[in-house]
C-alpha cells in the first residue's frame, strides 16, 4: 500500500512540476516504473488509482495519459460518495448543496448568456409536459449543471457535480412523483430561471434556497429513521 | 457508470464493489469474501481482482488488514473527498481567485455553523491554537512555519464544530497544505500574520457568544483579504515544491 501511495506521489509530482502537462502521455511503463524504481506492479496500482479519481487516462492499445485536469472532471470522479451515503450524510450532503448552489446561481445571475436561458426554458417546457422520472432526472441535471457552470467558478461547479450523484436524483425524483409534487417542483425551477432571466443575484439566491430547502424537508420526512 | 466491453478487468471490480456497497450488500467496516471466491462471483482474474482492490485501497474504499484480509472502510466523507486535496494541488495559479472564494463560501458557513454548535472543549482548543499563535508572532525571527500550522488548525476546528462531515471535508480538501503554503508565502511578512492573528481572535469572539451573523462576517472578512490580495497581486510563485519548503 505504501508503496503504491509513494507511486502515486511521485506522478503527482511529475504533473505539479509540469514534467506531465494536461493531455500528455505518459512515459512506457517499463521505462517510468525504472526512472521512479518502482516495481511495474506498483505502478500499475498507481496508475489505476489515479484512472480512478480521472487524472490518467488509460487508453487500451494506445497508452496512458494525463486527463485535462478540470476541476469539474476531477471531483466528479467524487460523486460516488454521494451514492455510498444515502441515509443520515444524505441530509449533510444537502446543506451543502443548498449553499453552493445558491451561490452559483447567485453569480449566475449576472454571468449566464441569453442562449443558456433559453435552452433551460425549452427543457423546463418539455419536463413540464413529463410524468417519465428519466426525463425529469434529465431535466434536473441539465438545469442545475447549466446554473452552476454559469457561475464562472469550475470549482464550485465541481463541487456541486461530485455532490449530486445521478442515482440520488432518480431516487429523489421518483419519490416527487410518487408524491405528485412534480408541478410544484418545476415552478420552483421556473422562479429560479426567472430570476436569472431578470438578471437579480439576491433573487436567485433566494430562490435556490427555497427549491433546495424544499427537497430537504421532504427527505427529512421520506428517510428511514433507522439509521443512527 | 454502465458495464461496457471495454471495461478492464479492474474496473469492473472496481465498479462491483462499490455496487455492492450502494445496495449495501457490503456494509462499512464488512469483511471481503476471500480472494478465490470474489475473484469466481465477479468473473475476473486474481490479478484483475488484486488491482481493483488496491485502487478501491488508495481511494478510501477498502483497507488490507496483514493477516486478516480486505475490509470496506467505515467510509468516512473526509476519507473519500480526500482525493479533493489532490485536485487543488494540481491546478493552475489563474484559478487561484476562483479557488479561494470557493472556500470562502463553505467557511463562512461553517463558522456560522460552528457559532450554533460549538463546545467548551472546542472552545478551548481554538483559545490555545491562538496562544501559540501569539507566541509564534513574539519569536525574533517570527516563525512563520509555526503560524502556518497553527492557522490551519484554527480552521480545522472551525470546521468540525460546524458538525456537517461533508463541510468539513470540502473545506480539509480546498485547504491543501501545499496551498496554503504558496498563500503563506504569497502573504509573508509580519504585518499581514499580525493582522492574520487579530482576524482569527474575532472569530474565535463570535464563536464563543455563540453569534452565528458575525461568525459568518468575520470569517468572511478574514478570507476576503486574502482574496483580495490574489486578486490585485500577479499569481504568485506557483512552482512545484510540494509542502512548504524552509525559506
Amino acid at each position: 500500500m505504501a508503496v503504491t501511495e509513494d507511486a502515486i506521489a511521485s506522478i503527482k509530482a511529475m504533473i505539479v512540476s509540469g514534467e506531465l502537462s494536461p493531455g500528455m502521455r505518459l512515459p512506457p511503463e517499463k521505462e517510468l516504473s525504472e526512472r521512479l524504481g518502482l516495481s511495474r506492479n506498483s505502478l500499475r496500482e498507481a496508475v489505476k488509482s489515479l484512472e480512478i479519481i480521472r487524472v490518467l487516462d488509460v487508453r487500451r492499445g494506445d497508452g496512458t495519459y494525463v486527463t485535462s485536469l478540470e476541476p469539474a472532471l476531477l471531483l466528479e470522479a467524487m460523486s460516488f460518495v454521494v451514492d455510498l451515503h444515502q441515509d443520515r450524510s444524505v441530509l449533510e450532503v444537502f446543506a451543502v448543496r443548498r449553499l453552493l448552489e445558491s451561490h452559483a446561481a447567485e453569480l449566475a445571475a449576472t454571468r449566464i448568456s441569453a442562449d443558456t436561458i433559453a435552452s433551460l426554458q425549452a427543457s423546463l417546457a418539455a419536463a413540464t409536459h413529463s410524468d417519465d422520472v428519466e426525463a425529469l432526472v434529465a431535466h434536473d441535471i441539465q438545469f442545475h449543471r447549466a446554473i452552476s457552470e454559469a457561475s464562472g467558478n469550475s470549482y464550485l461547479a465541481g463541487m456541486l457535480d461530485a455532490l449530486s450523484s445521478a442515482t440520488a436524483r432518480a431516487r429523489v425524483w421518483r419519490g416527487i412523483t410518487e408524491e405528485g409534487a412534480v408541478q410544484r417542483t418545476l415552478e420552483e425551477h421556473s422562479a429560479i430561471l426567472s430570476a436569472l432571466t431578470t438578471g437579480d443575484p439576491d433573487l436567485a439566491r433566494a430562490a435556490v434556497v427555497v427549491h433546495v430547502a424544499g427537497i430537504e424537508a421532504w427527505l427529512q420526512k421520506a428517510l428511514p429513521k433507522t439509521a443512527e | 457508470v454502465t458495464i461496457t466491453d471495454s471495461m478492464s478487468q479492474s474496473d469492473l471490480v472496481v465498479y462491483r464493489i462499490k455496487d455492492m456497497i450502494i445496495r449495501g450488500e457490503l456494509s462499512p467496516n464488512a469483511r471481503l469474501p476471500v480472494e478465490k471466491d470474489l475473484a469466481e462471483s465477479l468473473n475476473v482474474s486474481r490479478g484483475g481482482l488484486r488491482e481493483g482492490v488496491r485502487a478501491l485501497s488508495v481511494l478510501g474504499i477498502l483497507e488490507t488488514r496483514q493477516g486478516s484480509g480486505t475490509f470496506v472502510t467505515d467510509l468516512n466523507p473526509s476519507m473519500l473527498l480526500a482525493p479533493l486535496s489532490f485536485v487543488v494541488d494540481l491546478q493552475h495559479a489563474d484559478d487561484a481567485v476562483n479557488l479561494h472564494s470557493a472556500r470562502r463560501v463553505l467557511e463562512t458557513e461553517a463558522a456560522g455553523q460552528a457559532a450554533k454548535f460549538i463546545t467548551e472543549e472546542q472552545i478551548a482548543q481554538l483559545d490555545e491554537v491562538l496562544g501559540r499563535f501569539e507566541l509564534a508572532l513574539s519569536m525574533d525571527p517570527v516563525d512563520h512555519q509555526a503560524i502556518l500550522e497553527l492557522d490551519n488548525e484554527f480552521h480545522r476546528i472551525v470546521a468540525e464544530a460546524s458538525r456537517n462531515p461533508i463541510l468539513g471535508a470540502l473545506i480539509a480538501g480546498l485547504s491543501s497544505r501545499t496551498l496554503r503554503g504558496r498563500l503563506l508565502r504569497a502573504l509573508n511578512d509580519d504585518r499581514a500574520e499580525q493582522a492574520a492573528f487579530a482576524e482569527h481572535r474575532a472569530i474565535a469572539a463570535a464563536l464563543r457568544e455563540h453569534a452565528p451573523d458575525r461568525a459568518q462576517l468575520r470569517m468572511a472578512n478574514h478570507l476576503l483579504v486574502v482574496e483580495d490580495f490574489l486578486r490585485q497581486e500577479p499569481a504568485p510563485d506557483f512552482e512545484a515544491s510540494a509542502g512548504v519548503s524552509g525559506e
